[in-house]
């Protein structure tokens, strides 16, 4: 019950804010789930055994986030600023010896997998509205959704035992076949320009990042023994539960939009 | 192309529809020009760089390309780069010559499928050459074609192109007394296509800026204040309409409307 009840509490929440604010205000949103997911990513990276520094890294993921949506800045120029900042940090740690590559390492991660997602999502609201952020969202739901009943009704092969032993082949394909089919359909009317190919390509590129950002995510918590990434969520576990497949399907719609 | 090839794109039920219910189809402008203004704008009012605005404009392109062909115009031609667009900083010209030769690519496809047949006008040699390479090839492969004549104006300027024509004449040897405004005009970019009726312009600006000026002398402006990337088809009818309301008298008089009131 808790469960479905904060469901859809925060269901309601996320698609008011994304319907009703302008772009701005949702960077500003971006940024707090950014920060909210990256308190999460530290005690990850904590549990498998290497140190961010803290307030770099969260400080190099908010401006990662940043920078993305309206271009204020290169990119490129902000993940070269994060790395020196990173690096600057480790060099004046006590560590030494292999932990010292980790800790950078998971340090640097933090920007590029939880800022630019997020920033990118702020910015297909920017490019192509409010629409097409539910698109994407959608997608990514009704990918998970035919996954999870495709592979309950059909599943037989494990996907990738080592990384999560509920994933099967079946349910993959169930997610392969679907959404390509929801977006094609859904896109029609929020995206008029893109060709109908382009959509289905677009959807099983969605699927494919999705459960690459699943497993991944899956991974990380595997290696540090964690059931969830949080318990901010009553019922869902933590912020980095719930938008694992988002954090890699948001860059590839968004990288889509600018190149159509 | 007629109002059936028309109503199967568009929506059923739609504001389109019932927009293009009401356009006289013996009644089209043969001719529209199209000042595209309002990217930046578009860009600015959410905080993006001005390039954002030039690329969501394509999409404003490819929606207003295919309407004119469906809905039977026998010319469409937009303003895409002015010979003053070079003061412009040069990242942004890049991105727009990107965009193009993109659009060129990818919209192939569309302009054969609906016999448009395209073509370039302005001041094409000062284009860069892998441009205009693409334009080219473009061109040459919808050379066939024979509906839609659709015209990009690139590097162009009304009075460049005036200036040209005037050039060109002069250099065929014509004798002073033997030009007149039909042998003038053929020496334009636009040799042989009507002028337009009907010259649209986005954004709310009340200027021609240096489009089609010897063309336009009797075209109907009409100016809508939507910005180029949210120009759409049903806009595109809007103003097929508001000009077919217009009273077009060409320096006459109006005719009377039914015999024997007076």
């Amino acid at each position: 019950m808790t469960r479905v009840l904060s469901g859809v509490v925060l269901g309601v929440v996320a698609l008011g804010l994304i319907w009703f604010l302008s772009s701005i205000a949702l960077l500003a949103v971006a940024m707090a789930v950014a920060a909210l997911a990256f308190i999460e990513y530290e005690k990850i990276v904590d549990a498998i055994g290497a140190k961010v520094p803290y307030w770099t890294a969260l400080l190099a993921t908010l401006l990662a986030c940043a920078m993305v949506p309206f271009q204020w800045v290169d990119i490129s120029s902000v993940l070269a600023l994060a790395l020196l900042l990173i690096a600057l940090n480790v060099l004046l740690s006590d560590r030494v010896g292999t932990p010292i590559l980790a800790d950078t390492a998971a340090a640097v991660l933090a920007p590029v997998y939880m800022g630019l997602p997020l920033g990118a999502l702020v910015g297909v609201h920017a490019i192509a509205g409010r629409e097409a952020v539910l698109l994407l969202i959608a997608t990514v739901a009704v990918s998970d959704t035919a996954q999870y009943y495709s592979g309950r009704t059909f599943g037989r092969t494990p996907l990738a035992p080592l990384r999560s032993p509920k994933k099967t082949r079946e349910g993959a394909a169930g997610g392969f076949i679907v959404a390509p089919i929801f977006l094609t359909v859904a896109g029609g009317y929020w995206l008029p320009s893109a060709p109908p190919v382009w959509l289905a390509v677009l959807g099983a590129g969605i699927v494919l990042a999705g459960i690459i950002g699943d497993l991944f995510e899956s991974m990380l918590k595997r290696a540090a023994d964690m059931k969830d990434s949080g318990t901010l969520i009553p019922g869902h576990g933590g912020v980095l539960d719930r938008i694992d497949a988002l954090l890699f399907a948001a860059p590839v719609f968004y990288f889509f939009l600018r190149t159509l | 192309m007629s109002l059936d090839q028309l109503l199967e794109w568009i929506p059923t039920g739609g504001a389109e529809e019932a927009l293009a219910r009401q356009i006289e189809m013996d009644r089209l402008p043969r001719h529209v020009a199209i000042i595209m203004d309002g990217n930046g704008r578009w860009a600015g009012q959410r905080h993006l760089p001005r390039v954002e605005g030039h690329r969501a404009g394509i999409d404003s392109v490819r929606d207003v390309v295919e309407t004119s062909a469906r809905l039977g115009l026998d010319v469409l031609t937009l303003y895409a780069f002015s010979v003053e667009n070079w003061k412009r900083p040069a990242t942004e010209i890049s991105t727009l010559m990107m965009l193009l030769k993109r659009y060129l690519r990818l919209e192939l496809s569309t302009l054969l499928r609906n016999n448009i047949r395209f073509r370039v006008i302005g001041r094409t040699d000062a284009l860069a050459p892998d441009v205009m390479e693409e334009l080219l090839a473009a061109e040459r492969k919808t050379a066939t074609n024979t509906g839609m004549l659709f015209n990009i104006a690139l590097n162009y300027g009304g009075r460049t192109e005036i200036v040209d024509a005037a050039r060109r004449a002069m250099a065929s040897g014509l004798e002073p007394q033997d030009l007149d405004e039909d042998r003038f005009a053929s020496f334009l970019y636009t040799a042989g296509q009507p002028d337009p009726d009907l010259l649209i312009r986005t954004s709310g600006e009340m200027r021609v800026s240096n489009f089609l000026l010897w063309q336009i002398a009797y075209a109907e402006i009409w100016v809508t204040d939507t910005l180029w990337p949210d120009f759409r088809c049903r806009h595109l009818l809007e103003g097929v309409l508001a000009y077919q309301k217009r009273d077009r008298r060409f320096g006459g008089i109006a005719a009377p409307v039914v015999a024997g009131v007076k």
